[in-house]
This record gives structure tokens, sequence and C-alpha cells, in this order.
């Protein structure tokens, strides 16, 4: 924790966090980036950086992203990135009635507040998992990753199935290229280029860079309508007054901290439950509930504060498990493999550095995009006013120089465009992306810790429900493959019964 | 029983079919090897065959639609959810498999700029100047940094057509 702390006074790193938090703050605020696509782009310039330096970096832009994102939801009532929708429903008519400086401080602030509560309720929890991580072997490791997936399927939007095909999908692509367990070629078809399996990077950012980029220069248009009227309003009493909104409902903060990073913690879930859960338990907690949807002050602390403290929860699972508590997450997974790190047990064990990095670097960060946010309203306003189209050609560019640079293979260009294409095709028919790249990230890990715990039981498969982990793990699971069922047979039970 | 043919029903019969292959190719690995792929691949295929058979009885869709995120989330309405015509996504496509296809034979100094103004100019509507300007910057920021960090910039697999900048590059094996 000490070095940690210690490398935040490098004038590198509060650089590099300048850096991802402007980036950060940049790609949330237009409307279809977000910060699935502004990681995976920083993903391949990343390589060859000094890891703790490249976790600053992924700390800035996971934690800006999500006040970038409420700019245009406040200003506009265009959500930069779909979790700052709940923010639409007070930030809007704040904005309408001329409040609009306000509503952007409050956003920052409870950003603020958010990501420290996230941080800190991780922190608090971090020594509690260590042991819990210690016990798990090969089989508990098997059924947490089925459950990662699963639970990542379920939470997708959309159909179940398809959640599971994607992850079956992502899974199958994983496991092409050598068998270091058996020493075998699979679905290599004769090519020198998938010995090695099909690369992570160039795969991750197709998949959600390219994929994205299809997907919203394809609709073209502005990304918003409507000019924002700022002319006769003081912003910078407004500025205070959100400052002060904020700092004087510690409670209301505290609990969307709390609902944030306990929904973080499960993986997949993300920032869209954790904002909207937060929101409706705001609105039956309050004495106002009226106010909710025309412009309280508290439905906007409560979605957005909840919406970055999930960061922070969603970093446990990640780094104890290697189960990606979100999609950011699940791109930083693919950053801990390409620095060489293996999230777990040993990255726990040997690389505590590191975490303590990501968590410090996100509250940094978060001090940072506060900062500028609050100053920078106006100009962030203009951004989400560009057209996609003028976007569009620049994110492709940079997704050919970045993945080329990685290993400076070209046939790795060719990929990642080539899984942006798939990635596009399977999101328009209804197979979550994130299932897929789950999937292939954990897929290797899923088939090493199903061989040693068959190596470890010679063959027997009452190895996964011998041990009392295992086997809650394995009902965990089953019980979420049947939560779809049973709640379909509720409705039409409720809908009979109507 | 009720059928509507969509691009999710081919979506889902071309997966299936790919998956079956996959399953076909997996039982001629030995046996330790196969052993999970064919467990994911035998597990998936069957899954595929449930969307499949979903688009004929719609009630099973009815039994697997339950999700978290449905719950809590809605969609960000406005122009940003509309769905694009499909000669626009093929175009977008075919745009991004060329950038690739051209590099790859002309290489990194001459393409991106040239793609990017065209793009500029002919989809987004930029005036050509600062399209070009725009690009030019663009490009040459991203090739010092390539400098910078001591990669060498593709130069293209096409036979040398400026020695140094255009084409002259080996290709690698795949």
């Amino acid at each position: 924790m000490i070095l940690a702390g210690s490398r935040l006074a490098d004038p590198a790193a509060l650089s590099v966090i300048l850096l991802g938090a402007l980036m950060g703050v940049t790609f949330g605020a237009l409307p279809g980036l977000g910060s699935v696509v502004a990681l995976a782009i920083a993903l391949p310039f990343t390589y060859g950086m000094d890891p703790m330096l490249a976790m600053f970096l992924y700390a800035g832009i996971m934690s800006s992203v999500t006040f970038g994102g409420s700019v245009p939801a406040i200003l506009l009532n265009t959500p930069g990135t779909p979790p700052n929708a709940a923010t639409c429903f007070d930030g809007y008519p704040m904005a309408r009635r001329g409040e609009g400086a306000r509503a952007v401080s409050i956003s920052a602030t409870a950003c603020f507040v958010g990501s420290i509560g996230g941080a800190v309720i991780t922190i608090a929890l971090l020594p509690l998992v260590t042991p819990i991580v210690f016990a798990f072997g090969p089989p508990e490791f098997f059924w947490l990753i089925a459950f990662g997936l699963v639970m990542i399927a379920f939470a997708s939007r959309g159909n179940v199935i398809r959640g599971i095909i994607g992850g079956g999908i992502g899974l199958l692509l994983s496991m092409v290229g050598y068998s270091e367990m058996y020493g075998a070629f699979r679905y290599t078809f004769d090519s020198d280029y998938l010995w090695d399996g099909i690369p992570l990077v160039p795969f991750v950012v197709g998949l959600f860079a390219v994929s994205e980029l299809i997907n919203y220069s394809s609709r073209g248009g502005a990304t918003v309508g409507g000019e924002v009227q700022s002319e006769g309003i003081n912003w910078r009493a407004q500025t205070l007054q959100g400052i002060r909104d904020v700092l004087s409902r510690p409670l209301i903060w505290m609990r969307s901290a709390c609902i944030g990073s306990g929904i973080g913690i499960i993986p997949g879930l993300g920032g869209g439950v954790a904002s909207f859960m937060s929101y409706v338990i705001g609105m039956q907690r309050t004495r106002e509930p009226d106010l909710y949807g025309k412009g309280s002050v508290e439905g906007i602390i409560a979605s957005e504060t909840a919406n970055d403290a999930k960061d922070g929860g969603a970093l446990l699972p990640t780094v104890a498990f290697g189960i990606p508590g979100s999609p950011d997450t699940a791109i930083l997974l693919g950053a801990f493999i390409l620095h060489g790190l293996q999230p777990g047990p040993a990255l726990l064990r040997d690389h505590m550095d590191l975490v303590y990095a990501l968590l410090f670097g996100i509250v940094v960060s978060q001090v940072a995009t506060s900062g500028i946010g609050l100053l920078t309203t106006p100009l962030l306003a203009r951004i989400s006013v560009l057209k996609s189209r003028w976007i569009a050609p620049f994110v492709l560019t940079l997704v050919v120089i970045g993945t080329y640079m990685l290993r400076a293979n070209i046939v790795d260009v060719g990929l990642a465009i080539a899984a942006g294409i798939f990635g596009y095709l399977m999101r328009r028919f209804g197979f979550p992306l994130i299932s897929i790249a789950i999937g292939f990230i954990l897929g290797p890990l899923a088939e090493k810790a199903l061989l040693q715990s068959l190596i470890i039981s010679d063959g027997s498969y009452a190895i996964f429900v011998e041990s009392p982990i295992a086997l809650v793990l394995m009902i965990c699971t089953v019980a979420t493959l049947l939560a779809p069922l049973v709640a379909a047979w509720r409705r039409a039970r409720k809908a009979r019964s109507a | 029983m009720s059928f509507r043919f969509r691009g999710t029903f081919v979506a889902d019969l071309v997966l299936a079919v790919l998956v079956f292959l996959v399953i076909l190719e997996t039982a001629t690995l030995p046996d330790e090897v196969q052993l999970v792929p064919a467990l994911i691949a035998r597990i998936t295929f069957v899954l595929l065959l449930l969307a499949l058979a979903g688009h004929f009885f719609p009630a099973i869709n009815r039994w697997t639609e339950a999700t978290l995120e449905d719950l809590f989330a809605s969609r960000p309405g406005g122009a940003a959810e509309k769905d694009a015509s499909v000669a626009t996504i093929f175009r977008m496509m075919v745009y991004a498999a060329g950038y690739w296809l051209l590099v790859l034979y002309l290489g990194m100094y001459v393409v991106p700029p040239v793609l990017i103004t065209l793009y500029l100019v002919f989809e987004a509507r930029v005036r050509v100047h600062w399209a070009a300007l725009s690009a030019v910057l663009a490009t040459a920021i991203l090739i010092v940094g390539m400098k910078l960090l001591l990669v060498d910039v593709w130069l293209g697999a096409a036979s040398e057509i400026v020695p140094g900048y255009v084409g002259g590059a080996v290709m690698p094996t795949f």
C-alpha cells in the first residue's frame, strides 16, 4: 500500500492518471463510446509500459468515464454511457430550469464521493477476501468461473440462452491453438498464426471497439440534438451549490456507495443495475418522492454515486478470483494478462501493490476528473454534440495502429477488424459481447482448473462436489441457471390468477 | 406454432452449423485434449437448437427472458438506439475491412490519411481541406508516436513503390 501510495508522487504516474481521466471523460461524453471502448483502445498502447503506470492509466479511464457520461445526460438528455440513463431523469429537468451547472457539479461531486466510497469499501474488504481466496483449489476455481459465466449471461440484456451461447462461443474460440496441458494443437487449420491461439488484445479490441464503431457510424447523424443555453446563468454559484448539495446529504451518498460497491462485486451486473437500483431505493426511502423525475438533487446523487462506487467493488472479484465484475474489468483482466499478471491468489500474494495502485489511481483520478469537470463543463457539452461520423475514421485508425503496435504484426489488425465485424453481427442478433469476451478470457483458466481437478482426483468427478465451497458454488451456478425459469413460472402464475 | 423468417434465425442456424462442425472436428482430437471443447461445444449446440426452437415456439423465449438488468435498467432512448439500414452497416464493414487490406498492401504512411479524408468528405460531409488537414495531423501524431516507441511503421506488402515509405515490407507468415 505504501509502495503504491508513494508512486502517486511520481510526476509520470500523475501524468498518466490525468491522461486517463481526460481520455475517460472524453469517451464518456461521446454517446456510443464509453469506458469499454476507451479501455480497449488504451490496452495495446500500454504494452511494454511499467505495469503500475498502466494500472494508473486504466484507473484514470475507469473512474472518469461515468462523470463524462453524465454531462450529456444532464445537459442534453442523452446518456453518454447506458448507466448514466438514470441521471437523465433528474439531471435534464434541472438543466431545463437553468440549473445545468448545479446538476453537473452534483454529478462531479457525487462521482468523487462514490469513487472514494467504493475504494474504501474495497480496501476494507480485501483483507477479508484474501484468506477465502487462498482456500480455493482447482475445483473451487472451476465452479467460480462457471458461476461467473452464468451470472454474466443472466445479467446481460435479452435472452439468457443467448448469453450462455455467447459464453460458449467465447470459450470455444479460446481453445484454438496449442494446448499446454497435453501438448497438442486444436483448430489451427495448419495456420502458423493460430499456433499460439487467437491473440487476446486484437480480439478484445476488435470485439468491443470496432463493433461499436460500426454500430454508431452506421447510424450516422448527430449524436445529440439541441443546444445548451448558458447565457445569463451564474455557473460559479451553481457549481458551489452543487458541491454543497452533495456534502449536505451524507446518508444518501453513503447508502448509494454501499449499493454501488455491493452490485459491483457481483460479476456481470455493472453500472446500469447499480445506478438504477440505487435510484429506485432512493425514491422509496426519500421524504420527497414526488420530486424524483422532476429535477431531484437526491436522484442525481443516488444514481451517480452508485455508478462510480461500482468500479471499486468490481475490482474485488477481478483481482481476487480473476472473475470480472463488469465489462470494464473484463478488459482490465485482459490488461493484467497482457502485463504477465494472473489475477487470483498469486496476484494478491505477489502484486498487492498493483491492486492498491488501481484503487488509489481511481481515487486520485476522480479528484482530477471532478476538478476538470467542474472547470470545463461548457467545453464538454460541445464535445457531446460532435457527429458520430466525424469520430469513426479516427477511432478506426487508432485501432489499426494500436493493435499493430503490440507485436508489430499486421495480421493482428486483420484479426481485430474480423473480430469487430463478428462482434457487430453477434450483438445485432442478440448475443451479448460481454459473455463472448468473458468466455474467451476465462476459457483457458476454466480448462486448466477442470483438468487439474481431474488429475488430482485420478479422474473422479466427485472432486467437484466434495468441498463445501465447491458445493456452494455449484448450487449457486445451478440456481442462477434456473432463476429465469422460476421468474417466468411466477409471472405466468400471476397472469393466470389476475 | 408461429414462425417469422428473421436475421436472428439465420444467425442461430449458421452458428449451430459452425458449432456442429466444431463437434465433428473435436472428435478427431486425442481424448484428453477434446474433453473440455467437446463438452462446451455440445452444450452450446444444444442451446442453439433451443434458440432455433424458440423461433417456432415463442413460449420458449418467454421462459428464458428474465434478466436482472431488465428489472432495473432501461435502454436510453432517442436516435442513438435507432437501427441503421443494412446497406449502411455493410458499407461501414466494407470500409473497415478495406482499410485493413489497403494498409496491408500499401502501408501506414499513405492509407490512413487518404481513407480518413475520404470518409470524412463522403460520409460525414466535412469540407475537403478540413478533412485532409485533420487526417494528416492525426496520422502524423500516430506515426511519431510509433517512432518514439521504436515500433517499425508497416510499409505495406506490395512491391516497393516509394522506398522506405510505401511497399516492400515482408508479409508475416499466416
